[in-house]
């Protein structure tokens, strides 16, 4: 009885402690979820943007304020909307995603109206969401032309864009002093280039740029040419994108690298070479002696100690 | 060979069909296999999004699983080659033990680490393109060494009892008694085959022991290779490799238990076992507690920057209860209670080697997650789920589904083969009649003298 007793102490005393270990590993995420209980206030930012050649689209970043700085939200459904004379014309709805951003492309309904309506009035809002107050936020955008060209002549390279959007009637009238800049994509980001200032369209709409001759390419030369229209709310995010053989070739000989242990896998140095492999063949070495030596206790069996079969 | 003995040993010892609880047992392991495996479809489907690990916390319960797993195979070169080559005979009922633990417990590692990968088949590409500069290229060739190593020092000792059980095991089905007759090698016992076999688990129990201690050395280099606070520490290898040698123990010592339990082999593991297995722990439980002493209390002296907020979390934050949990009744109360010799008696012992199993899976968590989530630059306009790291539904699953999977394998494996070397032990046993009578005759000639 004292016995059976003590045995069941133990074992409630055992699982005890197991609970234990397992409540204070979900502390941290209780302590967390506390949290999100009241309904938060968000700010949504809408933006268009419009790569040449490609589809439009719109983003809707979503922020909310955490310990006095405004931080992204994951996973808010957003709900978009075009407005017209008749109402409103629903988009699509799309989450918010890691960085807080809900993209949504603009299919075939808005091609359509692109021909014939010059101004489009877009709408992103949270509705009857768990943890956020609704919210609403609108944008206008104006249809515009954004044609970039690239130019050579001799030696000289230069980048053309043309700006301009359609009056009225549909006919397309230049813009002057829209602000344009050019890039070139690098590995991880756009290179600006020009000076500090913003280059503007002349009266004609023209914004031309004479492209050096240094910047380096991959090794057949190519560069990949961005131009974008920058500050403009009313026309939102354009951009334009071509590539050119305008770069200098860069060709890259991995024996001229030095062997470092942050070089290239071919440039691994020596001493490492020399230590690693010198003890997968020692250690493989010897597992493969032993599987011969297992083949050697097979074959006794089969042959008697002189060497014949039985 | 004494026909009886053997005979004691066969009907002891000999693979049994599972009973009713072996059955339920084996099925609650498949079940929770099968949903790990649903689960981790889905995560194929849908990509690594669904777990919570995000730019930062880019290691989760995956990676503190595989640590886990790693650790506990280092049991294998403890048992299976120091204790042996250090000729502690008492250890030779648990080398199969041992070993089977190591062989699933790295081969559940390997499993871990391509299902932390997300594109699985991007496996090849660490294969075809990668660079011997990195530590993870060196992990993977250790760990498939370790796992080849593993696989022989379990296979070879089994040669003699495959043969025993080819030649007595006819009631066995046709596909057991095949598998035997090809597992034996045709081994006869032939005085060749014997010196071949002595020497090949010689070689190969000295083999492992620096790949051991590679295994694990390497797996933190992992860590200690990459600059987070917690982590920049010269100490880690020793402290990885003490921490899996201290889990690795606990490891034999529950399955020791269960075994003896569920099998009746009261009788090859005896309560010397269970004490000699306790004090050993206590002495591995000691050499980690120091190595933590290490690894905390020096850089909490300090408390410079980018350490401090880690420290503060773990020592006083969020992760406090955790923390204190795994050094109390992981390390702590382990050492207090395997110092009495009541505490080293098979129920107690079992229930605190549990204890030290669950610590030594959580100790890996708080090593891997929480240096994840205070890096030394700081993390600045990020969604807020990104700075804090709780496993999804999928992630436990399968985890889960991992453990259930190494379970699996060793619970299968004793459906087929000895849990105690029946060969090994009838001849330990004849060695130790043979040495008594040399200390008989030679205390008689000294009295007849």
């Amino acid at each position: 009885m004292k016995n059976t007793l003590i045995k069941t102490l133990k074992h409630h005393l055992f699982w005890s402690i197991c609970l234990v270990f397992f409540a204070s590993f979900s502390w941290n995420n209780v302590v967390g979820q506390n949290q999100a209980v009241k309904k938060k206030k968000a700010r949504i930012q809408l933006e268009y943007f419009n790569v040449v050649g490609k589809r439009p689209y719109l983003n809707a970043t979503v922020k909310t304020k955490v310990q006095r700085s405004y931080q992204t939200v994951e996973g808010v459904p957003i709900d978009f909307y075009l407005l017209d004379e008749n109402g409103k014309t629903e988009l699509g709805q799309r989450l918010t995603n890691e960085k807080g951003v809900a993209k949504i492309d603009l299919g075939k309904n808005f091609a359509s109206l692109e021909d014939t309506i010059f101004s489009h009035r877009f709408v992103a809002t949270i509705e009857n969401n768990r943890k956020f107050k609704n919210k609403k936020r609108e944008l206008e955008i104006r249809e515009s032309v954004f044609k970039m060209t690239l130019e050579e002549h001799d030696s000289a390279k230069t980048v053309q864009v043309f700006f301009g959007a359609p009056d009225s009637t549909g006919q397309i009238i230049p813009i002057e002093g829209a602000r344009v800049r050019p890039y070139v994509q690098r590995l991880f980001s756009l290179l600006p280039l020009g000076g500090d200032e913003l280059e503007t369209t002349d009266s004609e709409g023209y914004f031309r740029f004479e492209f050096p001759n240094d910047i380096p390419g991959n090794d057949k030369s190519e560069l990949t040419i961005v131009t974008k229209l920058e500050e403009d709310d009313l026309h939102g995010k354009i951009m334009s994108v071509k590539t050119a053989t305008w770069g200098v070739p860069v060709i890259t000989n991995p024996a001229s690298v030095k062997r470092e242990l942050w070089s290239a896998r071919m440039n691994a140095p020596i001493y490492l070479q020399v230590i690693v492999n010198s003890m997968l063949l020692g250690i493989w070495g010897t597992i493969i002696y032993i599987i011969m030596q297992l083949k050697k206790i097979k074959k006794n069996e089969t042959e008697d100690r002189f060497g014949a079969k039985k | 060979m004494s026909n009886s003995k053997l005979g004691q040993l066969y009907k002891d010892l000999a693979p049994r069909k599972f009973g009713k609880l072996g059955k339920i047992w084996v099925g609650v392991l498949l079940a929770i296999c099968v949903v790990g495996l649903a689960a981790y479809v889905k995560q194929l489907k849908q990509g690594l999004a669904v777990t919570a690990m995000r730019d930062y916390a880019i290691w989760g319960i995956y990676i503190s699983n595989f640590v886990f797993f790693v650790a506990i195979s280092l049991v294998g070169s403890l048992i299976s080659a120091i204790l042996k080559l250090s000729k502690a005979r008492w250890s030779t009922p648990l080398t199969r033990i041992a070993e089977m633990i190591a062989v699933a417990a790295i081969l559940f590692a390997g499993i871990i680490i391509i299902v932390d990968m997300g594109r699985p088949e991007r496996f090849l590409n660490l294969i075809i393109h990668g660079r011997l500069q990195s530590p993870i290229v060196w992990d993977v060739l250790v760990i498939s060494t370790y796992l080849v190593i593993s696989i022989l020092l379990l296979y070879m000792p089994i040669i003699p009892d495959a043969a025993l059980l080819r030649d007595h095991g006819k009631n066995f089905p046709k596909w057991q008694q095949k598998m035997y007759r090809i597992l034996s090698l045709g081994w006869t016992g032939l005085p060749e085959q014997v010196q071949l076999l002595q020497k090949s688990i010689f070689t190969l129990a000295i083999l492992i022991i620096p790949v051991a201690f590679g295994i694990h050395t390497v797996t933190s280099w992992l860590f200690a290779s990459t600059y987070r606070p917690g982590w920049d520490s010269t100490n880690f290898g020793p402290y990885f490799v003490a921490g899996a040698f201290m889990v690795g123990a606990a490891a034999v010592i529950a399955a020791m238990f269960l075994f003896r339990k569920f099998y009746r082999l009261e009788q090859y593991f005896t309560l010397k076992h269970f004490d000699y297995m306790g004090k050993l722990l206590v002495m591995l439980s000691l050499v980690y507690l120091y190595f933590n002493i290490n690894e905390y209390f020096i850089p909490a002296y300090k408390m410079k920057g980018g350490e401090s907020e880690l420290l503060d979390s773990l020592l006083y934050g969020s992760y406090a209860p955790l923390f204190w949990s795994v050094q109390v009744f992981g390390m702590i109360v382990p050492v207090i209670v395997l110092l009495f010799k009541k505490g080293r008696r098979p129920l107690p012992l079992f229930i605190i080697s549990t204890l030290v199993i669950i610590g030594a899976w959580f100790k890996r968590f708080l090593i891997v997650v929480p240096a994840l989530a205070f890096p030394y630059i700081p993390m600045n306009r990020v969604p807020e789920s990104w700075k804090h790291y709780f496993p999804t539904w999928e992630e436990w699953v399968i985890t889960a589904g991992s453990l259930a999977g190494a379970l699996l394998v060793i619970s299968l494996f004793v459906r087929l083969f000895p849990i105690v070397p029946i060969v090994e032990t009838l001849e330990e046993q004849e060695e130790e009649i043979e040495e008594a009578k040399k200390i008989l005759m030679s205390q008689e000639m000294e009295i007849k003298s």
